[in-house]
C-alpha cells in the first residue's frame, strides 16, 4: 500500500478512509473491533514481511480513530479544524499568547496560509496534535517531554528541558518552538494546565474563534461535538502527513 | 572573578611556551638528531599555539555569550531550521574523537602494529577532540547544565542524544584512563580500557548517525547504509586527523617524518583510501536507488543536495574536495608526507561539509509543503558567533594537541610497547 499525499487538498493532507466501513467513533462493536484487530494484526505481519513499515504505521493510525477502542488512555482529546470557516483573523493566536504569556515570536498555534491561486481553503491553523506515536517523546534525552497518563496528552516538564531542540527537529508538523520566557521547549497542550485539568472550559483558541472554526472535545464521549463532527463528515476528514504514522489527534474538515 | 582564570590561563601559556627551552636546558628535549628543532622553525610552534589559544578562548566566549543571551537570539537558527552549523561541527568533532579512539584501538587492542607509533598520540587526540565536541554540544543546548544532571537522573534510553552523550562520555573516560595508563603500560588493563572505548565509540558513532538521520525529514540515510556511512566516515576522520597531527607537528617543529612514523602515516593513508572508496560506493548506490525507486523517502533531501540549495557544497566540497580529490591523490603516491597531509586535509574538509549538509538538508525540506508560507524562505545563514564557536573547537583541538606535544611527546616518541594479547 503506497501512501501518496493528495494534491487537490493541499500538500501533506490525505483523506481518511470512510469511518462507517469499520465502526462509529464512540459506539463499541465487539465483533467489528475484533475484525479490525484481526485485520490490523494480519496487516502488520504482511507489512513486515514485505517491508512496508511506513504503510503499516499509517494503517494503524487510521484504525485507532475508526474503532475508538485502541486508544490506551482514559481520555481521547482531539481538535477538529473546520478549514472553510477559518478566515485567518488570528484571534486564536492572540488568545493563546495572552493566556500563556508567550514571548514575542513564540507561537503554540500557527495559522498557515496557502500561496494565492490554489483551490480550497486559504488558511490552516496548526498546533500540536498530541500524537499517540509522538516522535518528540522518543528523542527527548531527559524525558522532559512526557505523556500524561490521565489525559493521554503530550506535556512538558520544563525543569528537565535541556533545550537541545531535538523535539523541534523531530516534529513533522513544526508544532514546537523554544520558549525563551520558560527557557524550555514549548507546544500546545490543549490548555491542559491552565484550563482542562481543572474543568475550566475549552482551550483559549476554541473560545476565541469568532467563526467556530476550531472544535475541541473528548472522542470517548458519545455526545461530544468532535465525535459528531467526525461521524457526520467522515468522508472528508483529513489528517496531516499520515505517512509519518504519528496517529495525531488534530483533524481537518 | 574573571582575573583568576585569566591568570591561570596566562601562566599555562607561559609555561607551555617556555617548556621547550627548559627541556632543552635539561637535555629532555632532544630525542636524537631528528628531534632537534630547526632554528628557523622555533617561533612557528609558539605562534601556532597562540593562534589556537586565541581561537579556543574566542570560541568559548562565544558559546558562553550564546548561553547567556540565548542561542535563539544570537544564532542564525529559526523555528524551521533549529539546528545549525554548531551541531554539525559537534558531529564532526565527535567523529574525530571516536575515530582517533578507533585508530588507537586498532593498534593497542587489535594488534595492527603499523599504527603503534601513532597509537598513544591517537589516545591523546581523542581526549582533546572529545573535549572540543562536548564544548560544542553544550553550545547547542539552551540549558546545558541540566544535561549534566538529568542525563543521569532522568534518562530516556529511546533517545539518540541520550545514548550519544552517555557513550561519548564513557569513551572519553576510557581515553583519559588509557592516557593515564600510558605512563604505567599495564597490558591487560590497557587492553580492557581500549576495548571498552572502541566498542562504546562504535555505539556512539551509530547513535550520531541516528541523530542526524532523525534530523532528516525524510531521512536520506537509514538502516544498514547509515551504519556503514557513519562508521566509515568516523574511522576516516580519525585516520585523517592523525596524519595531519603527525605531519603538522613535524612541520611546525622543523622535523622530518620518517622511519616508523612515516610507515604509520602510510598505513593511515591506506585506511583513508579504503574508507573513501567504501563511502563513494555507498553514496553512489544510495543516490541511484533514490532516483530509480518510486516513492523513495529520501528523494526530497537528495534533490536539495544534488540540485538544490546545498548543491554547491555537496558537489564541490563533499564530492570534489572530500571524495574524488583525496582518492586521486592517494592513488598517485603514499611516500610524500606533504601529499598525504593534503589528502587528509581534503578528506576532513569534505567530511566536515558532509556533517553540515546532513544537518541542514533535511531541515530545508518544508514539513508542511505549500501550506508553509515561510517555506519559500526556509533557509539558514550562520551568525558570526556560530562561526566563532566552531573556530573555537578547532582552536581547542589545535591548542590541546600542540600542548600535548610540548608536555607529553616523550611518551609517544619513545619506543612503542609491542602489542600483547592478554588472552
Amino acid at each position: 500500500m503506497q501512501i501518496v499525499p493528495e494534491k487537490n487538498g493541499g500538500a501533506g493532507l490525505k483523506r481518511l478512509p470512510a469511518l462507517e466501513e469499520t465502526s462509529s467513533l464512540a459506539i463499541c462493536d465487539r465483533r467489528r473491533w475484533l475484525q479490525g484487530v484481526g485485520l490490523v494484526a494480519g496487516g502488520v505481519l504482511v507489512g513486515q514481511y514485505f517491508g512496508l513499515q511506513q504503510a503499516m504505521a499509517s494503517v494503524l493510525g487510521e484504525s485507532t480513530l475508526a474503532t475508538g477502542l485502541a486508544h490506551p488512555y482514559r481520555r481521547h482529546f482531539a481538535m477538529v479544524v473546520q478549514q472553510d470557516r477559518c478566515t485567518g483573523c488570528g484571534q486564536c493566536v492572540t488568545a493563546c499568547g495572552q493566556l500563556h504569556l508567550l514571548p514575542e515570536g513564540g507561537q503554540r498555534l500557527m495559522i498557515l496560509e496557502r500561496p494565492p491561486g490554489g483551490d480550497g481553503p486559504s488558511f490552516m491553523p496548526v498546533m500540536c496534535g498530541h500524537c499517540l506515536e509522538a516522535p518528540c517523546l522518543s528523542v527527548c534525552p531527559t524525558r522532559a517531554t512526557f505523556r500524561d497518563e490521565s489525559s493521554g496528552l503530550v506535556l512538558m516538564n520544563e525543569q528537565l528541558c535541556v533545550g537541545c531542540r531535538a523535539c523541534q527537529v523531530a516534529c513533522p508538523y513544526n508544532a514546537r518552538y523554544f520558549n525563551s520566557r520558560n527557557q524550555a521547549m514549548d507546544h500546545c497542550d490543549f490548555c491542559f494546565t491552565s484550563r482542562l485539568r481543572d474543568n475550566r472550559g475549552n482551550p483559549a483558541c476554541v473560545d476565541a474563534c469568532p467563526h467556530e472554526a476550531l472544535v475541541f472535545g473528548d472522542l470517548l464521549e458519545n455526545a461530544n461535538a468532535v465525535s459528531q463532527l467526525l461521524v457526520e463528515h467522515q468522508n472528508r476528514v483529513k489528517i496531516l502527513r499520515p505517512e509519518k504514522g504519528t496517529r495525531m489527534n488534530l483533524y481537518f474538515l | 572573578m574573571v582575573s583568576r582564570p585569566l591568570i591561570t590561563v596566562t601562566a599555562l601559556v607561559l609555561s607551555l611556551l617556555t617548556e621547550q627551552r627548559t627541556r632543552e636546558g635539561k637535555g629532555l628535549g632532544s630525542h636524537g638528531k631528528g628531534m632537534e628543532m630547526a632554528e628557523g622553525k622555533k617561533g612557528l610552534m609558539e605562534k601556532t599555539l597562540l593562534v589556537n589559544l586565541v581561537l579556543a578562548v574566542s570560541g568559548l566566549a562565544a558559546i558562553v555569550y550564546a548561553g547567556i543571551a540565548g542561542q535563539h537570539a544570537v544564532y542564525g537558527i529559526s523555528r524551521q531550521v533549529p539546528w545549525g552549523v554548531v551541531i554539525g561541527a559537534y558531529a564532526f568533532f565527535a567523529a574525530v574523537a571516536i575515530g582517533c579512539c578507533l585508530v588507537a584501538a586498532m593498534s593497542r587492542v587489535y594488534g595492527l602494529t603499523g599504527l603503534a607509533p601513532v597509537a598513544r598520540r591517537a589516545v591523546f587526540v581523542s581526549m582533546v577532540s572529545s573535549v572540543a565536541a562536548m564544548v560544542l554540544l553544550m553550545g547547542t543546548m539552551e540549558n546545558p547544565w541540566r544535561m549534566l544532571v538529568y542525563n543521569a537522573v532522568s534518562p530516556n534510553p529511546l533517545s539518540n542524544i541520550w545514548w550519544l552523550v552517555t557513550l561519548t562520555g564513557i569513551m572519553a573516560g576510557c581515553m583519559f584512563l588509557e592516557f593515564a595508563a600510558m605512563f604505567q603500560e599495564k597490558g591487560p588493563s590497557r587492553f580492557i580500557i581500549g576495548f571498552i572505548g572502541a566498542v562504546v565509540g562504535v555505539g556512539a558513532s551509530n547513535n550520531l548517525g541516528g541523530l542526524l538521520a532523525g534530523a532528516m525529514d525524510p531521512p536520506l540515510w537509514f538502516g544498514g547504509q547509515l551504519l556503514v556511512v557513519f562508521l566509515c566516515s568516523t574511522v576516516l576522520a580519525g585516520a585523517a586527523v592523525m596524519v595531519l597531527v603527525v605531519g603538522g607537528v613535524a612541520l611546525l617543529s622543523g622535523e622530518e617524518v620518517n622511519g616508523d612514523q612515516l610507515v604509520a602515516c602510510q598505513v593511515l593513508a591506506a585506511i583513508i583510501h579504503f574508507m573513501l572508496a567504501i563511502l563513494a560506493i555507498v553514496m553512489i548506490i544510495r543516490f541511484y536507488t533514490v532516483f530509480t525507486t518510486e516513492n523513495d523517502s529520501g528523494l526530497a533531501v537528495a534533490t536539495i543536495l544534488l540540485r538544490g540549495k546545498l548543491s554547491v557544497s555537496f558537489w564541490l566540497v563533499e564530492v570534489g574536495i572530500g571524495l574524488v580529490g583525496p582518492i586521486v591523490l592517494l592513488l598517485s603516491t603514499r611516500e610524500n608526507i606533504r601529499l598525504l597531509m593534503i589528502a587528509a586535509a581534503m578528506a576532513l574538509t569534505g567530511l566536515f561539509m558532509q556533517r553540515i549538509d546532513l544537518v541542514l538538508a533535511g531541515q530545508f525540506t518544508p514539513k508542511l509543503g505549500e501550506w508553509q508560507r515561510i517555506s519559500a524562505v526556509v533557509s539558514y545563514l550562520p551568525s558570526w558567533l556560530e562561526l566563532v564557536a566552531v573556530a573555537g573547537a578547532v582552536g581547542i583541538v589545535g591548542f590541546g594537541v600542540l600542548s600535548g606535544e610540548r608536555l607529553f611527546s616523550r611518551f609517544w616518541r619513545t619506543a612503542s610497547h609491542p602489542f600483547r594479547n592478554p588472552f
